[in-house]
């Protein structure tokens, strides 16, 4: 019996052993979409990291310790001619804590008007013209909203101060510290055309074909650019940041080539041109050739910079920062100047997958009252490496000159 | 293909190169397709099945060390995929059982013409045999496969579908009992 099941499960085996099933090619397609979609999500993922990151440190920032129910500071006025209920809003700031209460006797949760157990300091701010006019200590209870009075100044000041700015102003670790917060948190969004007949530019330089090259007249490449997308960004004291975003980055070329070929050349396939002789001028050959394309990218720029105060509310912004491209899309047709055709982007493979490149911008920005900052500034980038890939014989560096437009806010932290 | 050409093509695959990955599927595609409709039935399940089966290998891939060849080790992850499936969609307990009391002995009359059997199996196209196959039972058709023509042992049979070892046997038992009735009865 135990042959006969062996013998058995021989011929299965044999059977099958080259059993094979139809599958249309298009299968292919479907797995390939499904592969790409694979990485599109754990692109987007890591790409959106930082973002969370940093909005999650504005939650925790925000809404994180609401429980804790008392603070002392300094509060610093500034002396005003003007009637002073009219610059009060504007002028207080926190300028330090003095110390936790020792106890919670003076709580009081009914009233709006706090407990006053000492002096309040109305003291001078920054300009060295005004004298202070008088000192006081408070102690103020969280989560009520206070009013202080000064009798000094006949009933006229009325103090508010957000419960917003005293939630954070409460998570500091050490209350008697002097020292301003270090870090702030922002978002933004960036919006960056590039223009100019070299905003894209073919690195002719960098042709294996260099020479052959130097003699074409009337070729010209054409292009414009345009970069946008979202980034998140942690300052660091007031002058410094580190920024982190997803950006898209598209590259529109137009090429046109317009020649006529005077020397014959030596090539082998896919290593490039090895030599040249001339041609007799009857076998001159004129080449017209012209096309377009199109060639996504999605880059994560990482950018480190600096914004010098020129006053309170404008600047000088820099940065500069690399970044790692991985194309999105690349669609159209580009001329091949070692072949002298036409080739589709999309279906030869030529465009790398992954890039690295470099960025340096610096301009102006504005800072307004509500937090938001906005910045114009000229920008240069460029891939580090060629777009093309490995052993593709020609090699192209794609260059991009333009103006960055951000618009970013200030989400938490100090945002002085 | 030489070894040296298929190596390169794994090793573009572990890196990731969609036209490596393209060249795999079009070499190992209608073998796996193969795999998958003896486990399946189903020509369109088993379409499914040889996708979501080269999505597991694309990603897998990095684990293929070289110890079996590349088509032995898609192999065991198109099984693996197939039996997955089978589970989930039919949720049938296939796997869960104690031993089949009705197939601890083999019939012996089923044993008379078993010269018959054998040389059914080996005239009859690829396909016609299959169809017997499918014909079996789910639970049963699974063990026929994995012993009989993908070479698992019975004790990784009862590691892979989560059975007792002499449920695998006695499964298998039953699974070439009833395909030697059913052969028998057509071919009569």
């Amino acid at each position: 019996m135990s042959n006969q099941h062996t013998n058995i499960d021989n011929l299965l085996k044999d059977k099958f052993s080259s059993f094979e099933g139809d599958i249309p090619m298009s299968d292919w397609f479907a797995i390939e979409e499904k592969l790409n979609k694979k990485r599109r999500f754990v692109w987007i993922w890591w790409a959106a990291l930082p973002l969370l990151i940093v909005a999650s440190l504005t939650i925790y920032s925000l809404l994180i310790k609401k429980d804790l129910t008392t603070f002392n500071k300094t509060i610093t006025v500034q002396k005003e001619k003007t009637p002073p209920d009219l610059i009060v809003k504007k002028q207080i700031t926190i300028d330090k804590i003095i110390s936790q209460p020792s106890n919670s006797i003076n709580y009081n949760m009914g009233k709006r008007v706090a407990p006053i157990s000492e002096t309040i300091i109305f003291n001078t701010n920054d300009n060295s013209n005004v004298e202070p006019i008088e000192t006081k200590n408070i102690t103020t209870y969280l989560p009520e909203s206070i009013y202080l009075t000064s009798k000094t100044l006949g009933n006229l000041w009325k103090i508010s101060l957000p419960i917003v700015e005293k939630i954070i102003e409460s998570k500091l670790p050490k209350p008697n510290t002097n020292k301003p917060r270090l870090f702030s948190y922002e978002f933004g969004i960036n919006l960056s055309p590039a223009m100019g007949i070299d905003a894209i530019k073919q690195n002719k330089s960098n042709w294996i074909n260099h020479n052959y090259f130097s003699s074409i007249a009337n070729s010209s490449s054409l292009g414009s650019g345009f970069n946008n997308g979202v980034h998140a960004q942690i300052n660091i004291r007031k002058n410094w940041f580190i920024r982190q975003g997803i950006y898209s980055t598209t590259y529109s070329v137009y090429n046109n080539f317009d020649y006529t070929i005077t020397e014959f050349t030596n090539t082998l396939v896919g290593k490039g041109i090895t030599g040249y002789g001339p041609l007799n001028p009857s076998d001159y050959i004129h080449i017209q050739k012209s096309g377009k394309a199109s060639i996504k990218y999605i880059s994560l720029p990482l950018l480190v910079g600096n914004r010098t105060y020129i006053n309170k509310n404008w600047g000088i912004e820099s940065k500069i920062g690399v970044n790692v491209s991985r194309l999105w899309n690349a669609k159209g047709q580009i001329v091949n100047p070692t072949y002298l055709n036409l080739e589709d982007i999309n279906s030869n493979n030529s465009i790398k997958k992954w890039n690295t490149g470099l960025s340096i911008s610096s301009g102006v920005f504005i800072k307004t009252n509500n937090n938001l900052i906005f910045t114009v500034e000229p920008n240069f980038s460029t891939l580090l490496s060629s777009a093309r890939s490995k052993d593709y014989p020609v090699k192209t560096r794609y260059y991009n000159y333009g103006i960055n437009v951000n618009l970013n806010y200030i989400l938490g932290g100090n945002k002085k | 293909m030489d070894n040296n050409r298929l190596d390169e093509i794994i090793k573009g695959c572990k890196n990731n190169d969609r036209n490596c990955q393209k060249l795999l599927f079009e070499l190992f595609s209608k073998k796996m397709m193969g795999v998958c409709l003896r486990y399946c039935s189903n020509y369109e399940t088993s379409r499914d099945m040889v996708q979501d089966g080269f999505i597991k290998v694309y990603t897998k891939i990095s684990n293929f060390k070289g110890e079996s060849s590349i088509e032995t080790w898609m192999t065991r992850v198109f099984i693996n995929t197939c039996l997955s499936h089978i589970n989930k969609q039919e949720n049938k307990n296939i796997y869960f059982d104690i031993n089949d009391p009705k197939v601890q002995y083999t019939n012996e009359n089923s044993l008379v013409n078993e010269e018959l059997v054998e040389n059914s199996i080996k005239n009859l196209p690829v396909t016609a045999v299959l169809e017997y196959i499918n014909q079996l039972p789910e639970k049963y058709k699974i063990v026929l496969n994995m012993y009989s023509i993908d070479g698992y042992s019975h004790q990784q049979i009862a590691e892979t579908l989560d059975i007792q070892l002499g449920s695998s046997k006695s499964r298998l038992s039953r699974a070439r009992q009833l395909l030697i009735e059913l052969i028998k009865e057509k071919e009569n």
